[in-house]
């Protein structure tokens, strides 16, 4: 059933706390307790997800059913879309919140409307509602009544303002047709797992002019048991597939960094993988060749980030865990909300010529290293000429490590608490901007949005035996994206809700796509569209 | 979150939610997916506007990486996005209506660090409140956008100025800008950037992989589909197909008019199965699932597993299997010392990691227990006991085996 998996996952964050109190009974597995009532209600909730669908769909036709058509605010709507083409509609509806009062079943829904017009016009229309709905004898569930169209988001646009182009850059290329163009779950079916690869496995990439034509050009990081591509971007615009030796890994690549270690004028390449941090030098934009291999305590890496953090000239490499060497065992002591049996994150300091330091204890770094750390980004946050590190943790806490001098020695601080940056939550992203133009940067950090995780841990009983202060916790983990502004120097606020709401959030990034001069935010999300179409 | 790691935790079997949750999606399903990516507007730094409906970005793909940059050169960011799921990566060029102009600068470092990684530059003009943009390699998750540093113009000012915070505290301004593609080198004037030169390639041939797995691991399977010494005077190969099922027709055909020398078929049919014998059905999709990290998946059909005439199983195909790699491959799986990682994968390459992957027999009793398969186990431990032996966990896993054999007692 489609509502299980996501009940599942909110249990177990209720399950984690009762793990950890029963920590040292591994031989006593703990046992799910469904509460009935949110299973009842998640029951109600996908099936008046698809009454509302059916109620909202009218306002593509010309009958509307009384209960719309009496409210003024539904017509207006229905009027805007009116003549659409059918096959360019597209309706969904969310419930985000479900609250039974006796008889009477409160819900409330995101609809998000999507049309094209005779006359090509693109419009798209996002509203929340709420209705109300009483279960009948036979299982169905009958409207009581709907609540007005709110928070009402208009869009239209002559044209889409991007247009998908993959085919026509990568469509002939046999690299794309014969490997990238297939998804994981064709992979997971044909590749032994031994080699590296697994249903839950995340693949970066990174663009970077490798062959110094002025163009840049795309590494696409593959499991393990897939090589890694380097694709050439060619004069016509075209990817296409390079004769450049040395670049084909077959280790599962989390993240990949074009950029010039040696600092002789091209472009190298650093990859991390579970066996270290790759090294390759660009001989000539001809070849690649291995010049070393930078070990790591952990293994299950993520985020490869650059930077000069000592200002020598060098490049410096940083590289995240997500898991560490206990997470998997007995000794580990995993909570949802905070957990700190993740991985040790690294940084390695260049000393020129392909040589490396490992300076994670050195510098300060070590502080609380044992989150699940996803992503990280280098910027000089307080504009003192250096950078500083903010890291996105899945799990709890994220952190913003200050770059110090102290006793003429570089010295990190970790000071989220403190300039208030923490973003409790399941941090996998982070991109910073100044969105507003006040000269003081801003971070954006990724994190997910759920609409089951809104409505289960809002629910009266949800946790009922917990503190007030935990169910918040479990509440920030299904809230979405933040937007932290540095409103004055060192001080950060959280923007609110209206830039929350990215779904199962990864990538989520800063880009003037309309050249405005003002940043806007872009959002990768969806976290398994398997074989089996069965969530919510 | 990759919820794929929640399951971790003290004391957590495989019945605690989280690794159901891992087992539902390694079975298909789906989680949290078909969700739609998202576009916030920025509306002059006062508010954001969701207008995901209207920019064609936002596909149900299950998106990670996005990285920026001008791929046309015609100065607005376009948009490269990877995904979970097929196509891997997307490209979506810039369209947007009624665009401004853009001014794009790639740095060069001459005393900081080439790339210029960290150094900050500051967009001001009259009329409008300046911009900040910061070369950072690796932002995101697991993403790495152009360096080149992207400004919007929203002012006609003529008399732009640009200041270079370059890593080390040099600071160089840089007067009256226009619109386009320069680059600079730390302390000289812009230059406007020229492409140098257009990569051309030959194009390669299409070649299909060839949809079967020369298995990296070598496991003993005989007990498992109850195969005798005389069954394996040669290799044979154990074909599972089904009734509705075009391409296994075609290749029962095929093998009746021109049957493969130098090894033995037999074919097993899925619906007789169920009804006649669901339990080697079952070990069939078990024996499957153990190589690749799935559960329970409807396999392509047909679906054939090589087993050599030691008894090991050697390779699996999926679809209709090509004579000739069939031929080849029956030379290769008697031969001792092959660089078997490498044969078993689709593509080419290299590896970092140096160890070899082998076949660990006591995981596969480990999945036959967990599946409740304890006559198969049994045997299966009967048949290989001189290799299990020297698993040092062996004797646990007898004591597993015999506590479930307990339980089952009524």
């Amino acid at each position: 059933m489609n509502f299980k998996a996501v009940i599942t996952i909110f249990i177990t964050l209720s399950c984690a706390i009762c793990c950890n109190k029963k920590k040292g009974q591994a031989e006593k597995e703990p046992k799910i307790k469904i509460q009935p009532t949110v299973e009842k209600s998640e029951a109600a909730a996908e099936i008046i997800k698809l009454n509302l669908s059916e109620l909202l769909s009218s306002l593509f036709t010309e009958s509307k059913p009384s209960i719309l058509s009496n409210l003024n605010e539904w017509t207006k709507i229905a009027e805007r879309i009116k003549g659409s083409i059918n096959e360019y509609q597209k309706l969904k509806i969310s419930i985000y919140g479900i609250r039974y009062d006796k008889e009477v079943i409160h819900v409330k829904a995101r609809v998000e409307l999507k049309v094209q017009t005779q006359t090509k016009k693109h419009i798209g229309i996002i509203a929340h509602f709420d209705s109300a709905w009483e279960e009948q004898d036979d299982g169905s569930f009958e409207i009581l009544s709907i609540g007005k169209p709110e928070k009402l988001t208009l869009n239209e646009s002559p044209q889409l303002w991007f247009a998908n182009q993959t085919n026509q850059i990568l469509g002939s290329e046999p690299v794309f047709q014969n490997h990238l163009s297939k998804g994981l779950d064709h992979w997971l079916l044909r590749i032994e797992s031994i080699h590296g690869i697994d249903a839950f496995i995340n693949n970066g990439v990174a663009l970077g002019d490798f062959n110094g034509d002025g163009l840049d050009d795309l590494y696409i990081c593959q499991p393990g048991g897939l090589p890694n591509r380097l694709l050439m971007h060619s004069a016509d615009g075209t990817l296409v597939s390079s004769n450049v030796t040395g670049s084909d890994y077959l280790d599962h690549t989390s993240s990949a960094l074009f950029v010039d270690i040696d600092n002789d004028g091209d472009q190298d390449l650093c990859l991390a993988t579970p066996s270290g941090i790759v090294l390759l030098e660009n001989d000539r934009g001809e070849k690649l060749m291995l010049r070393g291999t930078l070990q790591t305590d952990d293994v299950d890496c993520h985020s490869l980030t650059a930077t000069d953090y000592d200002l020598d000239g060098n490049l410096d490499l940083f590289i995240t865990f997500a898991l560490g060497s206990l997470s998997a065992t007995n000794e580990s002591s995993f909570q949802f909300d905070d957990a700190r049996d993740g991985g040790s994150n690294q940084l390695f300091k260049g000393n020129g010529k392909w040589s490396f330091s490992e300076v994670t204890d050195l510098t300060g770094l070590s502080t609380s290293n044992d989150r699940h750390s996803l992503a990280a980004s280098w910027h000089d946050f307080d504009l003192d000429g250096d950078p500083d590190l903010y890291i996105a943790n899945d799990y709890g806490f994220n952190q913003l490590f200050r770059n110090d001098i102290d006793n003429g020695k570089r010295s990190f601080k970790e000071i989220a608490e403190l300039v208030g940056v923490q973003d409790r939550g399941a941090g996998m992203s982070v991109s910073w901007g100044d969105y507003n133009r006040d000269g003081l940067p801003d971070v954006y950090v990724g994190n997910m949005y759920s609409n089951a995780g809104n409505r289960i841990t809002n629910m009266p009983d949800y946790l009922s035996e917990s503190t007030n202060a935990l169910k918040k916790n479990y509440r920030r983990f299904a809230k979405g994206n933040t937007l932290l502004v540095q409103n004055k120097k060192g001080s950060f606020q959280d923007f609110g809700p209206n830039v929350s709401m990215g779904r199962w959030a990864w990538s989520s990034i800063f880009a003037d796509i309309n050249n405005d001069g003002w940043e806007d935010l872009l959002v990768a999300n969806g976290y398994i569209s398997g074989p089996v179409q069965d969530d919510l | 979150m990759p919820l794929g790691n929640a399951g971790i935790g003290p004391g957590l079997g495989n019945s605690n939610p989280a690794n159901q949750l891992q087992r539902m999606v390694r079975s298909g399903s789906s989680f949290s997916g078909n969700e739609s990516h998202v576009v916030f507007l920025n509306e002059k730094g006062e508010n954001f506007k969701d207008i995901s409906s209207i920019t064609g970005l936002d596909y149900d793909d299950d998106g990670r990486s996005v990285c920026m940059s001008d791929w046309d050169r015609d100065g607005d960011l376009d948009v490269w996005i990877s995904n979970r799921n097929g196509p891997q990566i997307r490209y979506f060029r810039n369209d947007s209506p009624n665009l401004n102009k853009s001014i794009i600068f790639s740095l060069v470092g001459k005393t900081c660090n080439r790339d210029a990684i960290g150094a900050r530059a500051v967009l001001r003009s009259k009329g409008s409140l300046s911009q900040m943009r910061t070369i950072t390699a690796g932002s995101g998750f697991l993403s790495q956008s152009t360096k080149a540093l992207h400004f919007g113009m929203d002012s006609n000012d003529k008399g732009m100025e640009l200041t270079i915070h370059w890593p080390g505290s040099e600071i160089q301004k840089v007067n009256n800008v226009r619109p386009g593609h320069y680059i600079i080198e730390q302390g000289s004037e812009p230059k406007t950037l020229k492409i140098k030169s257009s990569f051309k390639t030959n194009p390669t041939p299409k070649i299909e992989p060839v949809d079967r797995t020369l298995l990296a691991q070598v496991l003993p399977i005989k007990s498992i589909f109850s195969l005798t010494n005389n069954d394996l005077k040669t290799p044979i190969l154990l074909s599972m197909t089904r009734n509705d099922c075009e391409q296994c027709n075609y290749q029962k055909k095929a093998w009746e008019k021109n049957p493969p020398k130098g090894l033995t078929i037999k074919i097993l049919n899925s619906e007789k199965l169920s009804k006649n014998n669901p339990e080697l059905l079952e070990l069939f999709q078990l024996t499957y699932d153990h190589f690749y990290e799935v559960i329970s998946r409807q396999i392509p059909t047909p679906v054939s597993f090589l087993v050599s005439t030691k008894g090991n199983l050697r390779a699996i195909y999926r679809g209709v299997i090509d004579q000739n790699t069939l031929s080849e491959d029956l030379l290769r799986i008697e031969e001792g010392k092959l660089d078997l990682r490498n044969l078993s994968l689709p593509f080419g390459g290299i590896w970092a990691s140096k160890s070899n992957p082998t076949a660990r027999p006591l995981n596969f009793v480990e999945d036959l227990l967990d599946a409740g398969k304890l006559p198969a186990a049994e045997s299966y431990i009967a048949s290989e006991k001189n290799t299990l032996i020297q698993d040092e966990v062996f004797p646990m896993l007898l004591e597993r085996l015999n506590a479930l054999k307990k339980e089952r007692r009524p």
